[in-house]
């Protein structure tokens, strides 16, 4: 028996570099997405804590993120394990855990550029982790517009890899169920 | 310290242990932003270690390695169509037929261009004075190639300083590759794709970073089917797209894509490493690639074998078990450092273990000798100065459709940590840039 025949279609599917979206590369691509915005969702509302809590005091702030906690159903113990909880916790309501899990989808996804702009924003929260409980209000505040800067340009990259996509061409592609002369 | 190395040490001394240490930080940081990662289980990753003193290969030295391996990869190519479609007689019928990875419903069922190992990594140790010996030979599925290239990359990047007063040998692997495919398929467009078992195997980063820089789409299991005429579809986006080429990164086809195999032999799919290319990746069969070598091409071997024994033999069986503290036993499937069992690291009930497998299932195991390979220094950044750790090479070859044979020049190699000889990234090992000199 011999090799495979060449197929006799008229295509030029050369290699088609990042033109296939494949049905693992949708499903990546949608569940990263969701992921990086429940991380931004936790950055907004870390964010609102710091801006509405009502007395000026960071005791104000620590009782905001206490309520904001306890409404998406985290128990926390003090205040300050609040912030733990919101930032760096191994569950998946942190920010830290939501965008490792967006990386595991983006790494499927590709390209190189849009894994390690999520890699940046995880290495730029996780130097803050020492500081822990003893960060001040502006220090959340600061943190989170790093981290929301970070989000802005992976989606930026998503923006320009995957959005701007030309769709396989006719030529390319074997329409199932039709039967081929 | 080898002359050329002279220069490299007066660059490192010129820069200073701090300038160093900062390059060394900022280059770590790259690693782990790229993801360039090996996995210890589904939940632990660890960015690859590197060390960045490069390893010197010189003209010569690798010229005689680039020709053994070559060398070895056509003969190995030879017995296994031998094996498959004619009359094989060098490797005896007992080992082939008690090999796991021997299929015999590949009988007659010729590969493309009647090549079945496209890619080939050999693994090297040098015994000293360039005197290079096989450890063994992997043509499942070669992983390490990514490590190669990306290793020298951020080692460039880093320290450029270090690559000035040398002649170093470029190469790049995208052209060859793609030669590769097209040479198989017989068509100027074939379409491919890498098939990856998922972001939970060890070699992810590997599977990620090919289907990049040679710009053919990644996909899983469950993005392939075998459509009614046969013919291996990927499901896309846009509609369903007929698949040419395979290169496959998972070993277990059915369980991947369902009738795959059936589909390959019938010709409508061409799988790189062709299917049955296993049973040459067997440790015991190893011992015969010499004599394919002089049998198939006519010539003598130009790198020989590490002393191995075959435990099928009686009289060699009692001498493995009388001397079984002073031996390396190797299961003869194993891969990846798995199944490697360095005796004299292992305590008298190891041991005692041991030798009751050897004498229930003899025909699974294979004997080495361990090696007194040579060392290379690698820095030290805490002290900063240098510190000597055992090395090992491994070589990356391509055989095409049309008989040409690349072996890329360098190779990725591997660093035991302190005091061990396991230098596989899964034990802990670290990797270098390999340079040969023009």
């Amino acid at each position: 028996m011999a090799g495979a025949k060449p197929s006799e279609d008229p295509r030029s599917v050369v290699f088609a570099k990042d033109r296939w979206l494949t049905d693992s590369r949708v499903y990546n691509l949608i569940w990263m997405g969701r992921w990086l915005e429940r991380a931004e969702n936790i950055c907004r509302a870390l964010d609102a804590a710091a801006l509405l809590s009502t007395s000026s005091t960071e005791k104000g702030f620590y009782q905001a993120l206490e309520r904001i906690s306890s409404a998406w159903g985290l128990s926390s113990k003090t205040p300050h394990e609040a912030l733990i909880m919101l930032m760096w916790q191994e569950t998946s309501s942190s920010i830290s855990s939501c965008l490792k899990m967006a990386r595991e989808n983006a790494s499927h996804v590709g390209p190189i550029e849009l894994i390690s702009s999520i890699n940046e924003t995880i290495m730029e929260l996780r130097s803050h982790k020492e500081q822990g409980e003893k960060m001040s209000r502006e220090d959340v505040q600061a943190l989170m517009a790093k981290i929301q800067d970070g989000l802005k340009k992976t989606f930026g990259v998503i923006e320009v890899v995957w959005f701007k996509r030309q769709p396989l061409s006719e030529a390319e592609l074997i329409r199932p169920y039709v039967q081929q002369e | 310290m080898r002359a050329p190395y002279s220069k490299m040490i007066e660059t490192i001394n010129g820069l200073g242990a701090r300038e160093i240490g900062k390059r060394w930080s900022n280059a770590n940081r790259q690693v782990e932003l790229d993801s360039f990662t090996f996995q210890l289980d589904p939940h632990r990753w660890r960015p690859v270690p590197i060390d960045w003193v490069p390893r010197l290969i010189g003209r010569e030295e690798w010229s005689r390695i680039a020709a053994g391996v070559e060398q070895r990869l056509r003969a190995i190519n030879k017995f296994l169509l031998e094996l498959y479609c004619g009359k094989q007689d060098v490797v005896p019928k007992s080992v082939v037929y008690s090999s796991v990875n021997f299929n015999p419903a590949l009988q007659m069922v010729r590969p493309a261009k009647d090549v079945y190992a496209h890619i080939y990594g050999v693994d090297l140790v040098n015994l000293g004075d360039g005197n290079y010996v096989v450890l063994e030979d992997n043509l499942r599925i070669p992983s390490g190639i990514s490590y190669q290239l990306k290793c020298r990359n951020l080692t460039e990047r880093a320290i450029p300083e270090l690559k000035r007063p040398y002649r170093v040998r470029d190469y790049e692997i995208r052209s060859t590759y793609l030669r590769l495919f097209e040479s198989l398929c017989n068509t100027r467009s074939p379409a491919c794709v890498i098939l990856t078992d998922g972001s939970y195997g060890p070699a992810f980063f590997e599977h990620r970073y090919l289907s990049e820089i040679l710009g053919i789409p990644l996909v899983e299991g469950s993005d392939l089917f075998i459509a009614e005429d046969g013919t291996v579809r990927a499901r896309t986006i846009d509609g369903d797209v007929r698949v040419d080429l395979i290169y496959r990164r998972v070993e277990d086809l059915e369980l991947f894509v369902p009738g795959l195999t059936e589909a390959y032999r019938q010709g409508k799919v061409i799988l790189v490493n062709a299917l049955g290319t296993g049973v040459a990746d067997d440790k015991l069969v190893y011992l015969w690639v010499p004599e394919m070598i002089r049998r198939y091409l006519g010539q003598e071997p130009i790198l020989p074998n590490a002393k191995a024994y075959n435990l099928m033999d009686p009289k060699v069986r009692q001498f493995a078990l009388q001397n079984i503290g002073k031996l390396v036993f190797k299961a003869r499937e194993g891969y990846g450092g798995l199944g490697v069992y360095i005796m004299q690291d292992l305590d008298q009930s190891h041991r005692k273990e041991m030798s009751q497998r050897i004498i229930d299932r003899p025909f699974a195991f294979i004997a080495q000798e361990p090696l007194d390979f040579s060392k290379h220094v690698v820095f030290d950044r805490k002290s900063g100065g240098f510190q000597e750790r055992y090395i090992d090479l491994r070589v990356y070859a391509v055989q095409d459709g049309e008989g040409r044979v690349t072996v890329f020049p360098g190779g990725l190699t591997r660093v035991a940590r302190a005091n061990t000889r396991i230098t596989n990234n899964s034990s802990g090992g670290s990797c270098k840039p390999t340079w040969v000199l023009k």
